[in-house]
């Protein structure tokens, strides 16, 4: 581990905006009024698939207040992240319940509303493609013009005539001989349902489009302002340009706000309203009906071991239930395909990641991007084969688990400085004091007090998905007092990330954190580039473009105090925000602030000039996935963890209480504990809803039958389970910014997993599905004559 | 759509006031009204605000009963160290209600009119025999809340009835009652069963007991069947596990998106052994709270 000593890194400042949000002060997009401002409002398909015969929008328009209606087919423009599939507004017909067909601005909000009262659609029922097996089937297709549709060649494969938007696979070894060589092979099917993001501030958009030029400025509640950008430039057919995309506050994202949203809606709204502002507000149905959700997934699994314990071979196909429109959906099921056999050397695998169209509300980037769902079906797989084999599941863990040296299934080498899972998975066995599941005697006589506990564990890894070529960058300047304006593509939506910046920051610079000022207001016409907010790289990414612009201020003023100490830069050192000769009188030392706008001596003579510096991060080393076989280099950096958990189940009502959780991560060097900390509690918690609670429940016609927090529920306060245990582990990654990893997603990823493995622990019973409600426990508890 | 909006500050002006509408809704706590409305739910043409009116207000206590005015907030009731003592099934459903702010706002009068099947306050108030009093201009009578429902959404109140202020029994020595709940999460769930026991014990007997339940008809409904067969019982295990399977073979719940039919029944039969055992053991405490 680490033990070098910091000034900022590694300790726990609270977050440099937090007062501002806890006082209210901070202004959200939903908060934003502008002048002139128009409310929009849609109109949603009734239908999980209709064609659109009529459309009568004439009483709508005639409404005093109404500034524009539109339909599909007035707005000619395809949307989309990997397969551009996706219209603005339904056109022709509709593919999901919830879909939006026809959208008003008005005045405000209530003529909208009523507007939209006024308008007639007639539709003509089709029959809709509902299940993973109606979608393989292909009998309907949701997408007719499959076949045509755009899409990054190479990296998605979608299938001619078919419902699957891609089909990506890992092909590694020869699995017919793995299977040969094993002693025995378990095999299982788990599937979990859609989830909605539930973020505190549903999707907002204001867009503003000037009627005498092509310019657009959009206001948004954005994880990807520069992704906003280049999506709308390209759907539009504008330059990037014209587009001024600003994210202010953001209140929550969880990979919902990633990609293109309400901005199209917005902009095309805004056009024909000669320019008026126009905003979008999601409410939070629509933010459940119409936005997109995590995809369902059903995971089947075939795994041979040796009677040792050795993996010898896996075959695995994960089917996603993936709704109307391919957007993150296709790249979700390729990370399943690198990252979707858990954290263990597998020497013959294939790995067939199928995404598929459905007639159900579509599906997107949610926090672990796929790995929460490949996880539930891999971590309770680990566990039901280890007791075929009579096997401790820690210790089978143990036995196959990547270390230094191993292959991971996309052919990369793991080495020493690459992450331990198997630290994580002994740290959080110790801390909830596993010794092996309990007998079946043990669990009778535990059934007589009506509470029974149990103990599980589960492993899991992630690496960001995305570009090969994915960049960020920064921007420093220093003020006259020197105070330093941080300037970062990243934004921060709340886990922290300009306060991990400005760390970093004071960190090299050896300033005050407090002098580190970070902008906020993300803006594509002033700040420096990043791709996207997401995937946990920021930390990574950013924090090492940052670094490296630190570097360079302190590059800039050694190479001007050089000039002013009249020695070589490589004689100089710094401290106390100031520059001085490593040997002289430190009494001439050179304040940062009197460097900041150049130097002036004593007779009025300057040099020098304003600070400005940068810096650069691109992603290393990643390479394409090979399109037959899956192998190539697709992980800037692994975070791996555990972990353990001890829980105690109501035999009578099902009910289940966490009386501890552990959570362990190999983060490599922690910049904010706390915040580290904040994450693996808060996804812990998210975990236990899609563990316990959360789900989507559809009508067999395909409506969405609980759109709402009244029958959606996420867990409250009171459901933080009575202990959650944060490990930090810190194996430094030596490309790593002073050798962090992220940790954003991960803490979620495998609690569904660990919670049924200690359930089968309790129980003796074994849950294939998501949410284990207490309802679902209760009724298997009864089935299996427990008592 | 557009509304009339009152807000008389005395019963009189009230009374008045309903008598010139032809069709309004009353508002209260609105934590009800205001999300039917946004659902277009309903459209009222004339909005009646009674927050202002004192005499709907305030928890009173009565020889042997709690006065407690249709306005007090739930919050008000878990404030109440009289009423946790001695109405302690209503204390605990009041807890229950909503989040912290919808507790504070939201009134026990608006949670009983609204008749929701699942209204946590409900069952409590059945168990401890809680009596509304409905006024009119025409004048006053109490009836029994338990009577008060006709079906899910509807009471007996006739156009210009209101609720005024609702009379608790206060439970004495040897009493005790107790709510239990289950919900999709721990706070801010509606029910899906909930259920309160009071019960009066004489020596290791009971005495007498009433029971009520939610969520598992159309209406919270009394379990009058199985109050009968309790009464002069043992206090023990054995009979209060009886009493739930009882239970469970009496209510007819329905299955919906909250819960199945069978898992339903399953809690029913939870919802009186709790219920049970924490009033009786409440009962012998002697403290009404424990």
């Amino acid at each position: 581990m680490s033990d070098r000593q910091y000034r900022h890194v590694g300790q726990s400042p609270k977050r440099i905006e937090a007062q501002e949000k806890v006082t209210g002060r901070a202004t959200y997009t939903f908060d934003m009024e502008l002048p002139g401002m128009l409310h929009a409002k849609c109109l949603h398909s009734p239908y999980a698939h209709a064609e659109i015969v009529a459309i009568d929008t004439s009483a709508a328009k005639a409404l005093p207040g109404v500034k524009a209606v539109l339909t599909g087919e007035d707005i000619p423009y395809l949307l989309g992240l990997y397969m551009i599939d996706k219209r603005v507004l339904a056109r022709g017909k509709v593919r999901y319940q919830g879909e939006a067909v026809v959208a008003v601005a008005a005045v405000d909000e209530e003529t909208a509303e009523k507007a939209l009262s006024l308008i007639k659609v007639e539709y003509k029922e089709l029959p809709a493609v509902l299940t993973i097996d109606e979608a393989l089937e292909g009998k309907i297709l949701v997408h007719e013009d499959i076949n045509e549709l755009e899409y990054i060649k190479g990296v998605f494969f979608p299938q001619p005539d078919s419902n699957i938007a891609s089909w990506n696979k890992t092909i590694k070894g020869d699995i017919k001989q793995g299977f040969a060589e094993a002693d025995l092979i378990v095999e299982n099917e788990l599937s979990l349902p859609p989830v909605g993001h539930a973020p505190m501030e549903t999707h907002v958009a204001i867009a503003q489009a000037d009627p005498y030029s092509k310019q657009i400025k959009i206001w948004s509640s954005t994880q990807s302002p520069f992704g906003v950008r280049q999506l709308l430039a390209k759907a539009l057919g504008v330059s990037k340009g014209d587009i001024q995309v600003i994210a202010p506050y953001v209140g929550g994202g969880f990979g919902g706000k990633a990609g293109i949203h309400l901005e199209p809606l917005a902009t095309v709204l805004s056009r024909v309203c000669k320019g008026r502002p126009v905003k979008v507000t999601a409410t939070r149905e629509e933010e459940f009906n119409q936005l997109p959700s995590r995809a369902a997934m059903r995971g089947r699994v075939k795994t041979g071991v040796k009677k040792d314990g050795t993996i010898t071979a896996v075959e695995i196909y994960y089917d996603w239930d993936s709704g109307a429109y391919a957007d993150y959906g296709v790249n979700v099921g390729r990370a399943a395909t690198y990252s979707g056999a858990g954290p263990y050397e597998i020497p013959n695998i294939e790995l067939h990641s199928r995404t598929l169209y459905t007639n159900k509300v579509f599906s997107t980037a949610y926090r672990g991007f796929g790995h929460l769902e490949t996880h539930w079906i891999i971590e309770r797989q680990m566990d039901m084969v280890a007791r075929a084999l009579g096997m401790d599941p820690y210790e089978f863990r143990m036995k196959n688990i990547l270390r230094d040296g191993s292959v991971t299934i996309s052919g990369e080498h793991i080495n020493a400085y690459s992450g331990r899972p198997d630290k994580c998975l002994e740290a959080v066995a110790k801390e909830i004091g596993w010794t092996g599941y309990r007998s079946p005697e043990e669990r009778q006589a535990a059934f007589k007090t009506g509470k029974v506990r149990g103990k599980g564990l589960a492993s899991l890894q992630k690496a960001p998905a995305m570009p090969t070529n994915t960049s960020t960058a920064a921007i420093m300047q220093m003020d006259e007092d020197g105070n330093v304006r941080l300037m970062v593509g990243g934004v921060d939506m709340g886990q922290g990330s300009n306060t991990v910046m400005a760390q970093i920051a004071a960190e090299v610079l050896d300033m005050p954190l407090e002098k580190i000022k970070v902008v906020w207001e993300n803006d594509t016409d002033r700040h420096p580039y990043d791709w996207s907010t997401v995937a946990s790289k920021y930390t990574f990414m950013g924090g090492n473009a940052v670094k490296r612009c630190a570097q360079n201020l302190l590059k800039q003023m050694k190479e001007l105090a050089a000039q002013i100490l009249r020695c070589p830069v490589e004689e100089l050192a710094y401290g106390e925000e100031s520059i001085y000769h490593v040997q002289h009188s430190k009494k001439k030392r050179i304040a940062y602030k009197d460097l900041a706008m150049g130097y002036s001596y004593e007779n009025g003579n300057s040099i020098g000039g304003p600070l400005v510096a940068h810096g650069v991060y691109i992603a290393e080393g990643l390479t394409y996935l090979n399109p037959d076989t899956g192998q190539g280099l697709p992980a800037l950096d692994w975070t791996f963890g555990a972990h353990g958990v001890e829980l105690e189940v109501d035999i009578e009502t099902g009910e289940v209480e966490i009386i501890k959780i552990a959570s362990a991560f190999d983060v490599g060097q922690a910049i904010n504990r706390k915040l580290v900390e904040g994450q693996i509690i808060g996804g812990v918690l998210q975990g236990i809803g899609s563990a316990l609670i959360e789900g989507f429940k559809f009508s067999p016609d395909g409506r969405l039958l609980n759109p709402s927090f009244t029958d959606n529920k996420i867990p409250t306060a009171k459901d933080i389970p009575a202990k959650i245990v944060p490990i930090i582990v810190e194996y430094p990654q030596l490309d790593g910014p002073f050798g962090a990893r992220g940790i954003g997603e991960h803490p979620m990823i495998s609690v569904p997993s660990v919670i049924a493995n200690a359930l089968y622990d309790a129980l003796g019973i074994d849950f294939y599905e998501l949410p284990m409600s207490p309802e679902k426990i209760a009724l298997a508890i009864k089935k299996n004559g427990i008592q | 759509m557009p509304f009339v909006y009152h807000a008389p500050r005395t019963l009189e002006n009230l009374f008045a006031t309903l008598d010139s509408l032809e069709q309004y809704s009353l508002l209260a706590g609105g934590t009800d009204l205001i999300v039917k409305w946004k659902e277009k739910l309903i459209d009222p043409k004339a909005v009646v605000d009674i927050n202002g009116i004192a005499a709907m207000k305030g928890i009173e206590e009565c020889p042997h009963c709690f006065s407690i005015g249709a306005l007090v907030t739930h919050y008000e009731i878990t404030a109440s160290a009289r009423l946790r003592a001695a109405a302690t099934a209503l204390y605990e459903a009041a807890g229950e209600v909503g989040s912290p702010q919808i507790r504070h706002i939201a009134t026990i009068g608006g949670n009983i009119v609204n008749a929701s099947p699942a209204a946590d306050t409900a069952p409590a108030l059945l168990a401890l025999n809680a009596e509304a009093e409905i006024q009119s201009r025409t004048g006053i009578s109490a009836i029994l809340v338990a009577d008060l429902f006709t079906g899910t959404g509807r009471t007996c109140l006739k156009p210009g009835q209101i609720i005024s202020r609702i009379k608790v029994p206060a439970s004495g020595q040897n009493q005790g009652s107790a709510f239990v709940k289950f919900g999709k999460r721990k706070a801010l769930a509606i029910a899906v069963v909930n259920g309160a026991a009071w019960i009066t014990i004489d020596g290791d007997k009971i005495k007498d007991v009433r029971l009520a339940m939610g969520a598992v008809a159309p209406t919270p409904i009394r379990l009058l069947a199985i109050e009968d067969w309790l009464r002069g019982q043992t206090l023990a295990a054995s009979t209060f596990k009886t009493a739930g399977t009882m239970a469970e073979k009496l209510v007819r719940p329905i299955s919906d998106i909250r819960s199945s039919a069978e898992y339903r029944g399953d809690l029913a039969r939870q919802v009186v052994i709790r219920a049970l055992e924490t009033a009786a053991r409440r009962a012998k405490g002697g403290c009404a709270c424990g």
